[in-house]
């Protein structure tokens, strides 16, 4: 289990994470999501132990990652841009890490070298962005780690890659309750594969929810009115995080259940409503437009 | 936390990680082998062996063979293996560092399960195995190639310096390793070796010089002082015992330098481990992860910059002089900062820092202007001193040759003859002559400032009778290069000057006895041409001229005289015995501790006056020889 408490870092006098806490349950997808800048990479490095907290404390299994080797074997971490060794081959980064890792499982690597085919003995530097990926997700899976923290992750990689990636994953979850944390902008490729999800903004969670949760407690409704449309506050007490209007038709988007939203609707007469599926993608743009991030007030 | 993680893993850490970094350097290994293998080993056998085949008879013994391999060897190792192992500490600090000042790689080696301890130090051993598993691998085939010379003897003598290589390698790397971890970049890293090795040594030059130059009574010597000249320098310091002209074992390296080095190097490495443990890993790629180096490097370039430029537009303190400290700290200031930053984006913020430079430039002008704290007027006690020493160019007319110097047994030369008074009532007057020119030098220039220096000093070492020395050295200056000063000098020394002791001190003759003289000759101006010489082989007559050449310096009749110069009668010619003991007292004092025999060189003394005892001695046998 993952645990932050009123985690701070700051780099100069800006807070990348600021007074955050929440926590992340052993054996999930956790995905992380947020605006440019919102702390996600910065989480990921300081739970990696990459970077020492400025204050407050986040939590392996109870124990501070930084400088801690004992849990930090248990953790792998891959990067935006992950790094390897200068002139080394997938083989020559397995047998370093190989000795570094306790867990390390020479099968496992074999047989991700079957299933990514990119060449064990290849030097990593000369090959492509997805196919470098491939490389450390090899390596990272290889160490069995019981945390697998990963940073955009499926930048560059083809979409059978990105499918084969979620399918080892999800496997390694269900088989050995691996905890997985991904931070990405592609929240299409999230969404059917992460069952929790993190939305960060300026260095703080706006939420964290199990996603089926998350997609059950908002919906969009589209509604039609005559002769007159109904005023925003008709619709109380309705938590409407977006709120739009097309000579009779209404639409909007609000926090609560599908059932409870249609029946407050309803109970205003249209002539037509229905209620739309959010996609993630649509839940991200609605909550992050609540708090201001919308591309209106970025151009104001 | 380290709390949390047995000393035993950690070892398991360093273990992994130096022998994963010494797999990935191998490369360099061999590189640095093979070129030190060439350098040395090979460079003393091909040596060796033209020799041994070139020489013939007398010049082809062991010996001979012996001292051109230690003169070879040290050579060599000045000239090729320290070079070369300073070079390869700056090219492994930045193969082995390097990664912590790129994001990338901090992200791969900070989130392994390695402590940032075992992973510095893994990597510091890498380094200093690359460093020195060649060094001895040469040692080990020069020991080869000396034993088949028949010269191992000799070269077991060596191995001290190469344990000062060894140190003073470990020394240099440690020290980039601390400026690479408190670095962002390898360019600063750079920057900040470099900085600190060439700033510092110019920073203490500069600091002596102004203190000599403008407090009276201070002399420094640069070549006593360059262990202080290069105490932070680890790329300087190693060059230092092959500097000295005799390159013997037991002149290496005073023994405080040797434990400062091995303190300093495990402070260094001490202070990388804590430093490193503390560092942010998002100040790679930052200008730099720690403060401290920027400050001191920004503070000694920018004190350099002043005191050179300002000595360089007039060193004698004129408003030229301000000018020129202003112009050249403030732009040596600009161009550390610029090259810090990157920019002059943080220029304004940064002149906070020069004005610390500032005020220091300002109160150690100020404190020594005013004679640091009483430092110019201070002077023992006369009731306190043993002894005195005093040197001057101003106690008579009479300058020149004679036996000035004092060598030990092995050819150093230990002290120069100077008069020793040892008299209460010498003792005394030789403190108010001392106070007489120091109420002179404030006369002539006090609040003291920057002036040329022109030399000629006037010198009292006292041996007080607590087993300490105090010694003051006075300069003359440019300003006082006019007959005012020099005659006021004058007048003040001859109140001693014409002390017994003081006459009976000024050369090697007063203190040796006539036995320890190996040879006497003397030659007429008319034999001049010829070369001819007559030699005073008769033990009596030796005697009965020893004295007289006593008396007559004594009188001032002899040596060099401006206003007789072409009335030259005759010169003698001493020559010493070997291994002298030392038996007068006053010449124990002025060898200091040294406890061997002395050796003394040649002295020649003139004689122009007709008066002089010596003259009329050679006079009389003339006389006497024509009688027969």
């Amino acid at each position: 289990m993952i645990k932050a408490k009123e985690l701070v870092k700051t780099f100069g006098c800006k807070a990348a994470l600021d007074h955050m806490s929440f926590s992340i349950d052993g054996g999930s997808i956790f995905g992380l999501v947020g605006s440019n800048g919102a702390g996600k990479s910065t989480f990921l490095r300081t739970l990696a132990g990459v970077y020492r907290p400025d204050g407050g404390e986040l939590l392996v299994d109870g124990e501070p990652t930084f400088e801690n080797s004992r849990i930090k074997g248990r953790i792998c971490f891959i990067p935006d841009y992950p790094y390897f060794i200068p002139q080394s081959t997938p083989l020559e980064m397995g047998t370093f890490l190989s000795k570094i890792y306790p867990r390390w499982d020479w099968s496992m690597f074999q047989k991700l070298n079957r299933i990514f085919p990119i060449g064990a003995k290849k030097k990593i530097s000369t090959m492509s962005k997805g196919m470098q990926r491939q490389a450390a997700l090899i390596c990272a899976l290889s160490a069995r780690p019981d945390y697998l923290l990963m940073d955009e992750i499926f930048d560059g990689l083809d979409p059978v890659m990105r499918q084969l990636l979620k399918r080892l994953i999800s496997d390694e979850v269900s088989s050995r309750k691996m905890t997985v944390i991904i931070a990405s902008h592609n929240l299409r490729e999230l969404e059917d594969f992460c069952d929790h999800i993190g939305l960060f903004h300026k260095g703080g969670v706006l939420f964290e929810k199990d996603i089926d949760e998350l997609k059950l407690g908002i919906c969009k409704v589209q509604a039609a009115f005559k002769p007159n449309i109904p005023g925003e506050e008709a619709f109380a007490p309705l938590n409407i995080v977006k709120w739009e209007t097309h000579g009779s038709l209404v639409s909007l988007v609000a926090r609560a259940g599908r059932e409870e939203v249609l029946q407050k609707v309803n109970s205003l007469h249209p002539v037509f409503s229905e209620v739309l599926p959010l996609t993630l993608e649509e839940i991200f743009i609605c909550e992050m437009e609540a708090v201001g991030y919308d591309i209106d007030n970025i151009l104001a | 936390m380290i709390s949390t993680t047995s000393l035993r893993s950690r070892g398991s850490e360093w273990k992994q990680t130096y022998f994963w970094t010494m797999k990935k350097n191998k490369g360099m290994l061999f590189l640095l082998t093979a070129l030190m293998f060439v350098s040395l080993p090979v460079s003393c056998m091909i040596s060796l062996s033209n020799w041994k085949n070139s020489a013939s008879g007398e010049s082809s013994s062991v010996q001979t063979l012996a001292n051109d391999f230690t003169h070879l060897f040290n050579t060599l190792l000045s000239l090729t293996t320290v070079p070369l192992i300073l070079l390869f500490a700056l090219i492994l600090c930045v193969t082995l560092f390097g990664y912590m000042q790129k994001k990338r790689s901090v992200d791969l080696f900070h989130s392994l399960p390695v402590g940032r301890a075992p992973l510095l130090l893994g990597r510091w051993c890498t380094g200093l195995t690359v460093l020195f598993a060649p060094l001895l691998i040469c040692f080990v085939a020069l020991g080869i190639i000396a034993q088949a010379y028949g010269i191992a003897g000799t070269f077991a003598g060596l191995a001290p310096k190469f344990l000062w290589v060894l140190l003073m390698g470990t020394s240099a790397f440690t020290f980039s390793v601390l400026m690479a971890v408190c670095s962002g970049t390898t360019f600063d890293t750079m920057i900040s070796i470099v900085g600190v090795n060439i700033g510092y040594p110019l920073f203490i030059l500069c600091i002596f010089n102004y203190i000599q130059v403008i407090l009276p009574g201070v002399h420094i010597d640069l070549g006593d002082n360059l262990t202080i000249v290069t105490l932070l320098a680890p790329f300087a310091a190693p060059f230092l015992p092959f500097m000295e002209s005799d390159m013997t074992t037991s002149s290496l390296y005073p023994t405080f330098y040797l434990v400062w080095w091995i303190l300093l190097t495990v402070l260094m490495l001490v202070g990388s481990v804590r430093l490193y443990q503390r560092r942010k890993s998002e100040s790679a790629e930052d200008t730099f992860a720690f403060r401290i180096p920027k400050m001191v490097i920004r503070f000694l370039i920018t004190a350099v910059g002043g005191f050179g430029l300002g000595l360089l537009m007039d060193p004698n303190g004129g408003i030229l002089f301000y000018l020129g400290v202003f112009i050249g700290s403030i732009l040596a200031h600009v161009v550390v900062e610029a090259l810090y930053s990157r920019g002059f984006r943080n220029m304004k913020k940064s002149m906070a820092w020069y004005g610390i430079y500032a005020a220091f430039f300002f109160a150690f002008y100020g404190i020594l202007a005013t004679g640091f704290f009483g430092y110019d007027t201070r002077m023992p006690n006369a009731d306190d001193v043993a002894s005195v020493v005093i040197q001057s160019g101003y106690n008579s007319e009479v300058s020149g040759f004679g036996c000035q110097e004092v060598y030990s047994q092995s050819g150093q030369s230990i002290a120069q003859i100077a008069p020793v008074l040892t008299k209460p009532a010498d003792i005394q007057k030789a403190v108010s002559v001392h106070k007489d020119i120091v109420d002179l030098y404030r006369k002539e220039g006090y609040p003291y400032r920057l002036k040329g220096n022109c030399g000629c000093e006037t010198t009292f070492t006292y041996h007080l009778k607590n087993g300490k020395t105090f010694q003051r050295i006075y300069k003359y200056y440019d300003f006082q290069a006019q007959p005012e000063h020099t005659s006021r000098m004058k007048s003040i020394i001859k109140k001693i000057a014409d002390l017994t002791d003081y006459k009976s001190g000024r050369d090697a003759i007063f203190y040796v006895d006539p036995e320890d003289v190996a040879s006497m000759t003397f030659q007429l101006p008319a034999d001049e041409k010829t070369g001819q010489t007559t030699a005073i082989t008769d033990e009596t007559e030796k005697e009965e001229l020893f004295s007289a050449l006593k008396q007559d310096f004594s009188e001032n009749k002899i040596n060099y005289s401006s206003e007789e110069e072409n009335n030259l009668l005759v010169e003698f010619k001493l020559t010493f015995r070997d291994q002298i003991p030392v038996k007068d007292s006053r010449l124990k004092i002025l060898v200091g501790g040294y406890k061997g025999k002395i050796n003394l060189y040649e002295g020649s003394y003139s004689i122009y006056d007709t008066n002089s005892s010596a003259y009329r001695i050679l006079k009389k046998w003339e006389e006497k020889n024509q009688a027969r």
